[in-house]
Protein backbone atom coordinates (compact mmCIF):
# COMPACT_ATOMS: atom_id res chain seq x y z
CA UNK A 1 0.00 0.00 0.00
CA UNK A 2 1.49 3.49 -1.22
CA UNK A 3 2.23 5.66 1.72
CA UNK A 4 0.01 8.53 1.05
CA UNK A 5 -2.66 5.51 0.84
CA UNK A 6 -2.06 4.34 4.15
CA UNK A 7 -2.66 8.40 5.69
CA UNK A 8 -6.16 7.98 4.20
CA UNK A 9 -7.13 4.92 6.19
CA UNK A 10 -7.69 7.26 9.67
CA UNK A 11 -9.34 10.30 8.69
CA UNK A 12 -7.42 12.92 10.41
CA UNK A 13 -4.82 14.64 8.37
CA UNK A 14 -1.74 12.92 9.93
CA UNK A 15 -3.38 9.47 9.36
CA UNK A 16 -2.29 7.70 12.46
CA UNK A 17 -5.31 7.91 14.92
CA UNK A 18 -9.05 8.38 13.93
CA UNK A 19 -10.41 11.71 13.48
CA UNK A 20 -13.40 13.26 12.90
CA UNK A 21 -15.20 11.65 10.64
CA UNK A 22 -16.82 14.74 8.13
CA UNK A 23 -16.94 14.33 4.58
CA UNK A 24 -13.83 13.69 2.76
CA UNK A 25 -13.28 14.60 -1.04
CA UNK A 26 -10.57 13.47 -2.57
CA UNK A 27 -9.39 14.62 -5.91
CA UNK A 28 -6.04 13.58 -7.73
CA UNK A 29 -4.48 15.07 -11.48
CA UNK A 30 -1.93 13.15 -13.48
CA UNK A 31 -0.31 15.58 -15.44
CA UNK A 32 3.11 16.00 -17.43
CA UNK A 33 6.08 17.45 -16.07
CA UNK A 34 5.36 20.54 -18.06
CA UNK A 35 5.33 24.41 -16.59
CA UNK A 36 2.44 24.96 -18.21
CA UNK A 37 0.55 22.71 -16.36
CA UNK A 38 1.04 24.95 -13.13
CA UNK A 39 -1.39 27.57 -13.87
CA UNK A 40 -4.14 24.35 -14.16
CA UNK A 41 -2.84 23.26 -11.16
CA UNK A 42 -3.46 26.37 -9.14
CA UNK A 43 -6.75 26.93 -10.57
CA UNK A 44 -7.44 23.41 -8.86
CA UNK A 45 -6.02 23.59 -5.80
CA UNK A 46 -7.23 27.96 -5.22
CA UNK A 47 -10.80 26.63 -5.89
CA UNK A 48 -10.81 23.89 -3.60
CA UNK A 49 -9.42 26.12 -1.22
CA UNK A 50 -12.20 28.67 -1.41
CA UNK A 51 -14.82 26.27 -1.42
CA UNK A 52 -13.39 24.87 1.86
CA UNK A 53 -13.55 28.33 2.99
CA UNK A 54 -9.80 29.03 3.69
CA UNK A 55 -9.47 33.04 3.49
CA UNK A 56 -8.43 35.03 0.45
CA UNK A 57 -4.53 35.55 2.03
CA UNK A 58 -4.58 31.68 3.32
CA UNK A 59 -5.83 30.46 -0.24
CA UNK A 60 -2.87 32.19 -1.87
CA UNK A 61 -0.59 30.81 0.70
CA UNK A 62 -1.80 27.35 -0.51
CA UNK A 63 -1.57 27.90 -3.85
CA UNK A 64 2.22 29.62 -3.65
CA UNK A 65 3.11 26.64 -1.70
CA UNK A 66 1.56 24.15 -4.47
CA UNK A 67 3.18 26.07 -7.39
CA UNK A 68 6.41 25.98 -5.47
CA UNK A 69 6.25 22.48 -5.11
CA UNK A 70 4.96 21.26 -8.83
CA UNK A 71 7.42 23.49 -9.96
CA UNK A 72 10.30 21.60 -7.88
CA UNK A 73 9.29 18.14 -9.73
CA UNK A 74 9.06 19.60 -13.17
CA UNK A 75 12.43 21.19 -12.97
CA UNK A 76 14.05 18.54 -10.66
CA UNK A 77 12.70 14.99 -10.42
CA UNK A 78 13.46 13.62 -13.99
CA UNK A 79 16.42 16.45 -15.01
CA UNK A 80 18.63 13.44 -14.74
CA UNK A 81 17.00 11.60 -17.38
CA UNK A 82 17.00 14.45 -19.29
CA UNK A 83 13.78 15.93 -18.39
CA UNK A 84 13.18 19.47 -17.44
CA UNK A 85 12.95 23.00 -18.78
CA UNK A 86 16.09 24.04 -17.27
CA UNK A 87 18.19 22.22 -19.45
CA UNK A 88 18.98 23.31 -22.93
CA UNK A 89 17.05 22.37 -25.96
CA UNK A 90 20.22 20.11 -26.76
CA UNK A 91 20.26 18.02 -23.59
CA UNK A 92 16.86 17.47 -23.33
CA UNK A 93 15.84 13.64 -23.99
CA UNK A 94 12.41 11.91 -24.44
CA UNK A 95 11.04 10.20 -21.15
CA UNK A 96 12.83 6.73 -20.64
CA UNK A 97 9.67 3.74 -21.56
CA UNK A 98 10.91 2.47 -17.91
CA UNK A 99 9.77 5.32 -15.93
CA UNK A 100 6.50 7.59 -15.84
CA UNK A 101 7.73 11.19 -16.11
CA UNK A 102 4.54 12.46 -14.63
CA UNK A 103 3.10 14.71 -11.29
CA UNK A 104 0.49 13.55 -9.33
CA UNK A 105 -1.40 16.21 -7.20
CA UNK A 106 -3.89 14.61 -4.78
CA UNK A 107 -6.06 16.76 -2.79
CA UNK A 108 -7.53 16.09 0.04
CA UNK A 109 -10.49 18.20 1.23
CA UNK A 110 -12.25 17.85 5.35
CA UNK A 111 -14.36 19.97 6.56
CA UNK A 112 -11.43 21.23 8.95
CA UNK A 113 -8.04 21.29 6.63
CA UNK A 114 -7.15 20.62 3.41
CA UNK A 115 -4.04 18.32 2.51
CA UNK A 116 -2.21 18.18 -0.66
CA UNK A 117 -0.19 15.39 -1.84
CA UNK A 118 2.79 15.74 -4.51
CA UNK A 119 4.31 12.65 -6.00
CA UNK A 120 6.47 11.96 -8.41
CA UNK A 121 8.31 8.90 -10.23
CA UNK A 122 11.98 10.65 -10.03
CA UNK A 123 15.18 10.92 -7.99
CA UNK A 124 14.05 12.11 -4.70
CA UNK A 125 14.19 15.64 -4.75
CA UNK A 126 16.52 15.04 -0.94
CA UNK A 127 18.61 14.83 -4.07
CA UNK A 128 18.14 18.26 -5.09
CA UNK A 129 19.72 21.67 -4.41
CA UNK A 130 18.44 22.61 -0.62
CA UNK A 131 16.24 25.73 -0.18
CA UNK A 132 17.01 28.70 1.95
CA UNK A 133 16.29 28.75 5.74
CA UNK A 134 15.39 32.54 5.59
CA UNK A 135 15.24 35.68 3.39
CA UNK A 136 18.29 36.86 4.50
CA UNK A 137 19.99 33.72 2.75
CA UNK A 138 18.40 34.23 -0.04
CA UNK A 139 19.72 37.43 -0.29
CA UNK A 140 23.12 36.70 0.45
CA UNK A 141 22.89 34.07 -2.54
CA UNK A 142 22.17 37.44 -4.69
CA UNK A 143 18.38 35.68 -5.31
CA UNK A 144 19.61 32.57 -7.25
CA UNK A 145 17.26 30.14 -6.20
CA UNK A 146 15.83 28.29 -3.35
CA UNK A 147 12.88 30.76 -2.22
CA UNK A 148 10.37 27.91 -3.59
CA UNK A 149 11.28 25.60 -0.32
CA UNK A 150 10.89 28.39 2.05
CA UNK A 151 7.73 29.17 0.59
CA UNK A 152 6.44 25.78 0.88
CA UNK A 153 7.60 25.25 4.87
CA UNK A 154 6.27 28.85 5.71
CA UNK A 155 3.12 29.31 3.79
CA UNK A 156 1.89 25.44 4.49
CA UNK A 157 0.77 24.39 8.46
CA UNK A 158 2.55 21.08 7.99
CA UNK A 159 5.12 19.79 5.65
CA UNK A 160 6.67 15.88 5.04
CA UNK A 161 9.03 14.49 2.34
CA UNK A 162 8.84 10.78 2.10
CA UNK A 163 11.27 9.31 -0.10
CA UNK A 164 9.80 5.95 -1.34
CA UNK A 165 12.97 3.17 -1.78
CA UNK A 166 11.73 2.29 -5.53
CA UNK A 167 12.12 6.00 -6.61
CA UNK A 168 10.67 9.28 -6.38
CA UNK A 169 9.07 11.61 -4.02
CA UNK A 170 6.15 12.13 -2.00
CA UNK A 171 5.39 15.90 -0.68
CA UNK A 172 2.29 16.35 2.36
CA UNK A 173 1.08 19.25 2.54
CA UNK A 174 -1.52 20.53 4.90
CA UNK A 175 -3.09 23.67 5.90
CA UNK A 176 -5.79 24.07 8.58
CA UNK A 177 -8.71 26.06 8.37
CA UNK A 178 -8.54 26.93 11.95
CA UNK A 179 -5.26 27.13 13.82
CA UNK A 180 -6.62 25.65 16.93
CA UNK A 181 -7.34 22.61 14.77
CA UNK A 182 -3.36 21.89 14.24
CA UNK A 183 -1.54 20.03 16.97
CA UNK B 1 -2.88 29.62 -24.02
CA UNK B 2 -1.36 33.24 -23.34
CA UNK B 3 -0.69 33.57 -19.67
CA UNK B 4 1.31 36.52 -19.84
CA UNK B 5 2.03 39.69 -21.80
CA UNK B 6 4.68 42.47 -21.92
CA UNK B 7 3.93 45.71 -23.40
CA UNK B 8 7.30 47.93 -23.82
CA UNK B 9 6.81 51.74 -24.01
CA UNK B 10 9.78 54.13 -25.69
CA UNK B 11 11.42 55.70 -23.08
CA UNK B 12 10.70 59.66 -23.42
CA UNK B 13 11.89 62.93 -21.67
CA UNK B 14 14.82 64.07 -19.96
CA UNK B 15 13.84 61.40 -17.49
CA UNK B 16 14.70 58.53 -20.08
CA UNK B 17 12.31 56.10 -17.60
CA UNK B 18 11.61 53.21 -19.74
CA UNK B 19 8.24 51.64 -19.05
CA UNK B 20 7.02 48.17 -19.63
CA UNK B 21 3.15 46.65 -18.19
CA UNK B 22 3.47 43.39 -17.06
CA UNK B 23 0.25 41.74 -17.92
CA UNK B 24 -0.83 38.28 -16.58
CA UNK B 25 1.50 35.94 -14.50
CA UNK B 26 5.07 35.57 -13.92
CA UNK B 27 5.70 31.85 -12.91
CA UNK B 28 8.20 28.91 -14.32
CA UNK B 29 5.95 28.78 -17.57
CA UNK B 30 6.51 32.75 -18.34
CA UNK B 31 9.35 33.39 -16.82
CA UNK B 32 11.95 32.92 -18.92
CA UNK B 33 10.67 35.48 -21.91
CA UNK B 34 10.15 38.02 -19.25
CA UNK B 35 13.70 37.74 -18.59
CA UNK B 36 15.04 37.62 -22.02
CA UNK B 37 12.85 40.52 -22.92
CA UNK B 38 14.06 42.93 -20.25
CA UNK B 39 17.45 42.28 -20.18
CA UNK B 40 17.66 42.98 -23.85
CA UNK B 41 15.99 46.34 -22.96
CA UNK B 42 18.68 46.92 -20.83
CA UNK B 43 21.12 45.79 -22.80
CA UNK B 44 19.89 48.53 -24.99
CA UNK B 45 21.27 51.16 -22.26
CA UNK B 46 18.50 51.58 -20.38
CA UNK B 47 18.96 52.20 -16.58
CA UNK B 48 15.28 53.37 -15.48
CA UNK B 49 13.15 50.68 -15.36
CA UNK B 50 9.32 50.76 -14.40
CA UNK B 51 7.49 47.94 -13.83
CA UNK B 52 3.84 48.54 -14.53
CA UNK B 53 2.44 45.03 -12.19
CA UNK B 54 -1.10 46.40 -12.08
CA UNK B 55 -2.05 43.91 -14.22
CA UNK B 56 0.29 41.33 -12.71
CA UNK B 57 -2.01 38.78 -11.10
CA UNK B 58 0.23 36.17 -9.49
CA UNK B 59 3.84 35.78 -9.15
CA UNK B 60 5.86 32.58 -7.64
CA UNK B 61 9.64 32.39 -6.44
CA UNK B 62 10.56 32.47 -10.15
CA UNK B 63 9.12 35.90 -10.73
CA UNK B 64 10.35 37.49 -7.95
CA UNK B 65 13.71 35.51 -8.53
CA UNK B 66 13.70 37.52 -11.78
CA UNK B 67 12.85 40.65 -10.63
CA UNK B 68 15.79 40.50 -8.36
CA UNK B 69 18.63 39.57 -11.48
CA UNK B 70 17.13 43.20 -12.32
CA UNK B 71 17.50 45.29 -9.76
CA UNK B 72 21.10 43.83 -9.26
CA UNK B 73 21.44 44.35 -12.86
CA UNK B 74 20.28 48.17 -12.78
CA UNK B 75 21.81 48.85 -9.31
CA UNK B 76 25.11 47.96 -10.39
CA UNK B 77 25.33 50.34 -12.94
CA UNK B 78 23.43 53.46 -10.97
CA UNK B 79 20.13 52.60 -12.32
CA UNK B 80 16.82 51.37 -10.93
CA UNK B 81 13.68 49.29 -10.94
CA UNK B 82 10.27 50.36 -9.56
CA UNK B 83 7.35 48.44 -9.63
CA UNK B 84 4.33 50.47 -9.97
CA UNK B 85 0.89 49.55 -8.58
CA UNK B 86 1.00 45.67 -7.70
CA UNK B 87 -2.52 44.63 -7.11
CA UNK B 88 -3.09 43.62 -3.67
CA UNK B 89 -2.14 39.35 -3.69
CA UNK B 90 0.95 40.12 -5.31
CA UNK B 91 1.97 42.98 -2.95
CA UNK B 92 0.90 40.65 -0.20
CA UNK B 93 3.30 38.31 -1.30
CA UNK B 94 6.34 40.51 -1.72
CA UNK B 95 5.54 41.92 2.65
CA UNK B 96 4.72 38.63 3.70
CA UNK B 97 8.49 37.38 2.37
CA UNK B 98 10.36 40.54 3.27
CA UNK B 99 10.54 42.04 -0.89
CA UNK B 100 8.87 45.36 0.38
CA UNK B 101 12.02 45.90 2.04
CA UNK B 102 14.41 45.05 -1.17
CA UNK B 103 12.10 46.63 -4.43
CA UNK B 104 10.59 50.04 -4.83
CA UNK B 105 7.29 49.88 -5.10
CA UNK B 106 5.22 53.04 -6.09
CA UNK B 107 1.44 53.03 -5.90
CA UNK B 108 1.00 56.41 -8.14
CA UNK B 109 2.86 57.93 -11.03
CA UNK B 110 3.47 60.96 -8.72
CA UNK B 111 6.11 59.10 -6.39
CA UNK B 112 8.22 57.85 -9.36
CA UNK B 113 11.09 60.97 -9.52
CA UNK B 114 11.80 60.32 -5.93
CA UNK B 115 11.65 56.42 -6.55
CA UNK B 116 14.28 57.09 -9.43
CA UNK B 117 16.38 59.79 -7.49
CA UNK B 118 15.40 62.19 -9.98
Amino acid sequence: MRDEDKSMQNRSPEGDEPGVLGDVVEIEVRCPVETRVLSLLRTLVTALAHDLGFSEEEVERIELAVDEACTNVVRHAYKHLGVSPDLPPDKRLPPPADVECVLRLRTILHQDWIKIIIMDNGIGLHNTPPGVNSIEEYLERRGTGGLGNYIIRNFMDEVHYDFPPERGTILTMIKYLHPAIKK
Amino acid sequence: MKNYDLVIHPADGSSAISRVDVVGTLDSHTVAGFEQSLHSLLDTGVTRLLLNIEQLTYISSAGISALMGLTHRLRQNNGELVLLKPSDKVHRVFRTLGFTNIFKIVDNETELNAAFNI
